[in-house]
């Protein structure tokens, strides 16, 4: 088991230095801060001197080394704009995603695990159909269109929870349902899946033999093992939830890390940027090995391979 | 045109509750609070590091300048300064106002004015300011009330380049570098900072002891919350459930349907931020390019329905420009050539320039996508088949610059309602310049290095009005700017629709 850790633990940070020298590499090619810094309307003098003073006019690679050097001593950067730590604004802005993240991993959880439970009870019944399209319908509509709609009926016609803002904890209800049900429809599948194939099993069969009550076959038995893969497939939904909370974020003004990372494109403010997305790709990186860690532990054969 | 089509639909569901809701609680008027939105976050509240209109909105009410644009009349007029003398065409002496406070209670003095001149033009402090400071020259303090300035070249604009330089505190960046008015803002202004959530709400209390002679007079409303909220149909829910009392940038379609809200106030005004077309007129993009033909650029501007595309797409209060400059800025001639739409006599123009069957070009772009369709509907239809280059504003900025682009839309603002500050980018020799006129770019230089302003008037006059009949660049529309606030508030907005709270009023 320690050397598996050890093995997903190197492969962790090849990918990180990976998508540091991809994302330096792409901004490099693709931006010249020195425009996007000094506005629409800045003469080109202005633009050049602007160029020379941060040192965008330095070849890539060094401007690539100089950043590698930092971060490794554990300084991302000093925004341009801000003129802040990258670091410290990442500290800033973390707690408001976390909590939006962690909200809407439980809430996915919440209805796609009760939803694929009664799915798989029912199967191919109208109660199956009605899960399954509540499931599909929920991943169909787009994020910024369930936000506005839910705004209008919640926040503005019934007065329920504020419009936007993070200054209450009524204000996370909506983002939570909207981040969260684009999980659903995976969660509900998978257990739905699982508990389809383990209501095969022979095990389950002994357990209707012995005369145990629905409630502890279906959820003492049969459910324990179904969630198997569920809970693989939840830690990557969940590094999802973390980082594509920008459109949410967004519309209900609620400045997480998503904001940062949009606001910081429309400036390319390429610190913030390189750090913004390098956090994003940490999520993946560690919920991805957790996930392997979760999957080899339930199941010896994963370790073994 | 997905993020159209979705916007309408917002619009179209929005439009449809704005008749149902009922009186929204507009907290506003009984606790004297106007609650307002900005949907360009605040990355530094400082505006010599952050140009963004966010900033510059916040700028104008924490702190003054040594002179100040009237919004509603562009006049320049002092603000902490009580006089000024040029004693020669490079040197500007000032002279302070007295009895000036800033927030945290310490007088206003020349080591102010000296350490914030002197700051933002040292380019080793990066500041990334929008107007010039390459043509300040060494400031000095004459005694505790009057500061010398010496400048790089005669600078015409001087004055008016002074009104958007905020005044700082001197010593402001000694301890926290330039995060140190994003963290604690200090000005003269006629609103303090009482309490900030950096980037995401800033509240502001009238200042008791801003200086009673300040132009921008005393602030009638007692408290000001500005937040940052980025999208405009949250914006408008806001709105919708009385959490905010003023709003803009509003797009035309959602302020049509928000007028069926008795309880809110929609307004629309043309701003100063023009749109244009530029043609490379000294073919820079290579000896062929057809624009280098008169009798093509004059095709090219009767062919555009400018009229057209303001009622059926810009609306509001957008008006068709023929000079390339804003009406209400200084220097901006009214009897210039007009080129009205008439899309035979542009059919004809070009069969006579040798293009019977037209010929195809890129028409590049960074903002405004439908106008520019509808601009590439009206050329295509005489035969100039184009074909959209719709990019980021970097990548496009840097191939213009090389002379790489042979037809850019775009828009400009002149910041200080002053001709001066743009022209020289577009007609003045600079890397962006498509026309290369020598004599246009002498009579821009020379509009700019005089201070009196007849001279001014009559270079910058003759100058645009060489641009125009030489059509070397086609002015299209001004922009609209929607606002909408709650029926019991005023605002006054300037000539770039930005806000001045501190002469809002309730009703």
């Amino acid at each position: 088991m320690l050397k598996f850790l050890l093995q997903r633990l190197a492969l962790a940070v090849a990918v990180a230095i990976c998508v540091s020298i991809l994302t330096f590499g792409l901004l490099g090619a693709t931006i010249d801060p020195a425009i996007a810094i000094a506005g629409e309307d800045a003469s080109a003098e202005k633009i050049q001197a602007l160029r020379e003073a941060f040192g965008y006019d330095k070849p890539l690679y060094i401007q690539y080394a100089n950043w590698f050097g930092s971060a490794l001593q554990g300084n991302l950067g000093t925004s341009p704009y801000f003129g802040l730590d990258v670091s410290k604004l990442i500290a800033d802005r973390l707690p408001v995603t976390m909590k939006l993240g962690a909200l809407a991993i439980s809430f996915a959880i919440g209805l796609g695990v009760p939803l694929g439970v009664i799915a798989a009870i029912y199967p191919n019944t109208w109660i199956d159909r009605v899960a399954l399209s509540v499931a599909v319908l929920g991943q169909a509509i787009p994020n910024f269109w369930f936000s506005l709609l839910l705004i209008i009926v919640l926040a503005v016609q019934l007065e329920l929870l504020p419009v936007s803002g993070a200054s209450t904890a009524s204000s996370y209800v909506m983002p939570m349902i909207v981040l969260g049900t684009n999980a659903v429809p995976a969660i509900m599948r998978l257990t739905r899946t699982g508990m389809l194939d383990t209501l095969q099993a022979d095990f389950i069969r002994t357990a209707w033999a012995k005369g145990l009550r629905p409630r502890q076959v279906f959820f003492k038995h049969a459910l324990r093992n179904a969630l198997i893969p569920v809970v693989a497939v939840t830690t990557i939904q969940a590094a999802h939830m973390l980082g594509g909370s920008i459109v949410v974020e967004s519309v209900f003004a609620l400045h997480g890390l998503g904001m940062l990372a949009y606001e910081s494109i429309l400036r390319s403010d390429i610190p913030t940027m390189q750090a913004v997305i390098l956090i994003f790709s940490g999520f993946f990186i560690v919920f991805s090995a957790l996930s392997d860690i979760i999957n080899a532990y339930l199941d010896p054969r994963i370790r073994v391979a | 045109m997905a993020k159209l089509s979705m916007r309408k639909l917002t619009s179209a569901i929005l439009g449809t509750i704005c008749a149902a809701v009922g009186t929204p609680a507009f907290a506003g008027k009984s606790d004297d609070t106007l609650r307002a939105a900005l949907q360009i976050e605040i990355a530094n509240l400082d505006t010599y590091y952050d140009s963004a209109g966010s900033v510059v909105v916040m700028t104008r009410h924490i702190w003054d300048a040594l002179f100040y644009i009237d919004p509603e009349t562009s006049d320049l007029r002092p603000a902490l300064a009580a006089g000024h003398k040029f004693i020669d065409e490079t040197t500007l002496e000032i002279d302070l106002r007295r009895g000036v406070k800033f927030h945290d209670g310490r007088e206003l003095t020349a080591d102010d004015i000296v350490y914030t001149l002197n700051w933002i033009r040292n380019p080793q402090n990066k500041v990334r300011t929008i107007t010039s400071t390459d043509w300040i020259g060494p400031v000095e303090k004459l005694d505790p009330y009057k500061v010398r300035i010496k400048m790089t070249e005669p600078t015409a604009l001087a004055l008016r380049f002074l009104s958007v330089f905020p005044i700082y505190p001197a010593g402001t960046y000694d301890k926290s570098g330039i995060a140190a008015m994003n963290l604690n803002p200090i000005g003269t202004g006629p609103y303090r900072v009482a309490a900030i959530e950096p980037g995401k709400q800033y509240t502001l209390k009238r200042f008791a002891d801003h200086y009673s002679e300040s132009p921008k007079g005393k602030a009638t409303i007692e408290n000001v919350v500005v937040r940052i909220v980025p999208e405009a149909g949250t914006q408008i829910a806001e709105m919708l459930r009385g959490g905010l009392d003023w709003i803009y940038m509003v797009s035309s379609d959602q302020a049509e349907q928000l007028k069926r809200n008795r309880n809110l106030a929609v307004e629309s005004k043309p701003t100063s931020r023009m749109m244009y077309l530029v043609m490379d007129a000294a073919g820079r993009t290579g000896e062929n390019s057809p624009f280098k033909k008169l009798q093509v650029r004059r095709a090219v501007s009767h062919a555009i329905d400018r009229q057209g595309i303001v009622t059926a797409l810009v609306q509001g209060g957008a008006k068709v420009l023929n000079a390339f400059c804003f009406p209400q800025d200084f220097g901006c001639p009214a009897d210039v050539q007009k080129y009205e739409y008439d899309p035979k006599l542009a059919k004809s123009m070009l069969t006579e320039a040798g293009y019977p069957n037209g010929f195809s070009v890129n028409i590049s772009a960074w903002r405004d996508r439908p106008y520019v369709e509808a601009i590439m509907g009206n050329l295509n239809a005489i035969g100039i088949k184009t074909t959209l280059n719709y990019s980021n504003l970097t990548p496009l900025r840097e191939r213009w610059n090389k002379g790489e682009l042979p037809l850019v839309y775009g828009s400009i603002g002149s910041q200080v309602d002053d001709v001066g500050n743009f022209t020289p980018e577009f007609f003045g020799k600079s890397e962006r310049d498509l026309a290369r006129d020598d004599e246009v770019a002498e009579w821009l230089r020379m509009a700019n290095r005089s201070s009196d302003e007849a001279v001014r008037r009559e270079f910058d006059h003759k100058a645009l009005r060489k641009v125009a009949s030489e059509a070397y660049a086609l002015p299209l529309f001004s922009d609209n700017m929607n606002f909408v606030m709650s029926q019991s508030l005023s605002v006054v907005t300037d000539s770039g629709g930005a806000p001045h709270f501190y002469r809002a009023k309730w009703k």
